[in-house]
């Protein structure tokens, strides 16, 4: 089964994406901040990890993304899933290692089509 | 997948729902039927629903289709709530989506504040951490879902009270009094409008300008959301033009409302170019600046509390020279406060593709 992180620190969120998520074959694991993705990237390794930007701790999506990106122990797919929508912040967004970048309010079902392509 | 969207969207807090034009709900969430009034396994608006009376109307030829509909007297856990549909046509097969946002009123009533003060005075830097404080309680209260509405006008009475140690807090005391707080009255968008000019004025009095208020514009509709709405329908309307200050000295000053907060705009008749200022715009020089700064009584400190938005534009005028710098009062409001709301069309707007997808509903209007 395909393990997926959802990093959020809106809890409504990390369940919606849940729920939205809840028929695929994928066993979920929560964050609400920077420090503990992190923690959970490396323990974990999930297959993918969903990851808001704009988070409390120390740690934002961004820095969370580039830290696992140039772990060379983690294989993790990264898709940013943001309220910043602006052409700059998804260039940042990709150019900070990122698979996917969705902006929120997101699509079901592109939320949905995008995790499936990153867990075949 | 048919089946996994919509049952995300039942945990929305906000209703999802598909509607056609005969009125038949092809999909609704749980809270779109609380919403809606519709009975357990009901497939049709009851008969009484805005919605369902304002689809007639659009059948009957006699309306366009309203992109927004108050719902009164919705009920949840014994509190009144706010609720409206938000209508949107599918551009060929006839059927609407409707969206239902719902807040109760104490959420709404400490949204509101939150938003008039965070552009009040978040954006103008005024040290406050007891307002900041009275926010916190009151975002507190909301995130433990029991929104206590006493709870938050005690909060902001203590904030308040201790106006004299607060350089530049505006007395938000009176502004209480005017929000409903029982029943299911809606704030006149109007009279609001008329609460914001005072404060804005009595903030533009503090950094030494003179304002002079308008009336308020006419036809406003009723406010029954937060302060991002009532920018919204004035900007629909008009750009509000707060008053004309000073004219003795060739000052003018405007303020307009935005959906990303106000605008203010200060115009100064000038006989001769100040020395080093080239036609056009640009930052504020330092020659302006010294200009400006006994005219306007607004010093470089001001201007660089709202993070150097303030510019300059020079335009010719006839024999002299306009020298224009505006600045904006930005609300300060996350983006995401309004998130709920429109991830909920997102999801109506999936589901809709959805049932078309699957050929179900039969979306021109038949019974499915």
């Amino acid at each position: 089964m395909k393990k997926v992180l959802i990093v959020d620190d809106r809890a409504e969120i990390r369940k919606l994406v849940q729920m939205t998520l809840e028929l695929g074959e994928f066993e979920f694991m929560e964050a609400a901040d920077g420090p503990t993705a992190l923690h959970l990237i490396r323990s974990a390794q999930p297959d993918v990890v969903l990851l808001d930007i704009m988070m409390p701790g120390g740690l934002d999506g961004l820095d969370v993304c580039k830290t696992v990106k140039t772990d060379s122990n983690v294989r993790s797919r990264i898709v940013l899933l943001t309220a910043r929508g602006q052409q700059k912040d998804i260039e940042d967004g990709l150019k900070a290692g990122a698979d996917a970048y969705l902006v929120k309010p997101f699509s079901p079902l592109e939320l949905i089509d995008t995790v499936e392509r990153l867990t075949v | 997948m048919f089946e996994r969207i919509p049952g995300a969207a039942d945990f929305l807090s906000d209703g999802v729902a598909l509607v056609n034009m005969e009125g038949v709900v092809l999909y609704a969430n749980v809270a779109a039927r609380t919403l809606l009034g519709l009975e357990e396994g009901g497939q049709k608006l009851p008969q009484a629903s805005p919605v369902r009376r304002a689809l007639e109307s659009v059948r009957r030829g006699l309306n366009e289709l309203p992109k927004e509909i108050p719902i009164r007297g919705v009920q949840h856990d014994g509190r009144p709530m706010y609720a409206e549909a938000r209508m949107e046509r599918l551009s060929d097969e006839g059927a609407v989506i409707v969206l239902l946002r719902n807040q109760t009123q104490a959420m709404l009533y400490a949204n509101l504040l939150k938003n008039l003060m965070d552009m009040l005075y978040g954006n103008l830097r005024l040290p406050c951490e007891a307002l900041a404080a009275a926010v916190g309680r009151a975002e507190s209260a909301m995130a433990a879902g029991q929104p206590d509405l006493d709870l938050i006008k005690e909060s902001l009475a203590r904030a308040v009270v201790v106006r004299e140690g607060c350089e530049g807090l505006v007395d938000l005391a009176h502004l209480i009094g005017h929000f409903p707080i029982a029943g299911d009255e809606r704030i006149p968008a109007a009279h609001l409008f008329q609460l914001l000019v005072e404060r804005i004025g009595q903030v533009a009095r503090e950094l030494g300008l003179a304002f002079q208020a308008a009336p308020a514009p006419e036809g406003l509709p009723a406010l029954y959301g937060s302060t991002k709405w009532l920018l919204r329908a004035l900007e629909e309307h008009l750009v509000a033009v707060l008053g004309e200050a000073d004219e003795a000295r060739g000052l003018t000053v405007n303020a307009a409302a935005t959906p990303e907060g106000f605008l203010i705009a200060f115009r100064l008749r000038c006989r001769q170019r100040p020395a080093g200022m080239g036609v056009g715009s640009g930052e504020i020089l330092p020659e302006a600046q010294a200009m400006l700064a006994p005219e306007l009584a607004i010093d470089r400190h001001v201007l660089e509390l709202h993070g150097g938005r303030a510019r300059l534009h020079w335009n010719a005028n006839g024999d002299c020279l306009e020298l224009t710098f505006r600045f904006a009062l930005k609300t300060g409001v996350r983006e995401e406060s309004a998130l709920g709301a429109e991830q909920a069309q997102r999801y109506a707007k999936d589901i809709a593709q959805l049932y078309r997808l699957r050929g179900l509903g039969n979306l021109k209007g038949q019974e499915p």
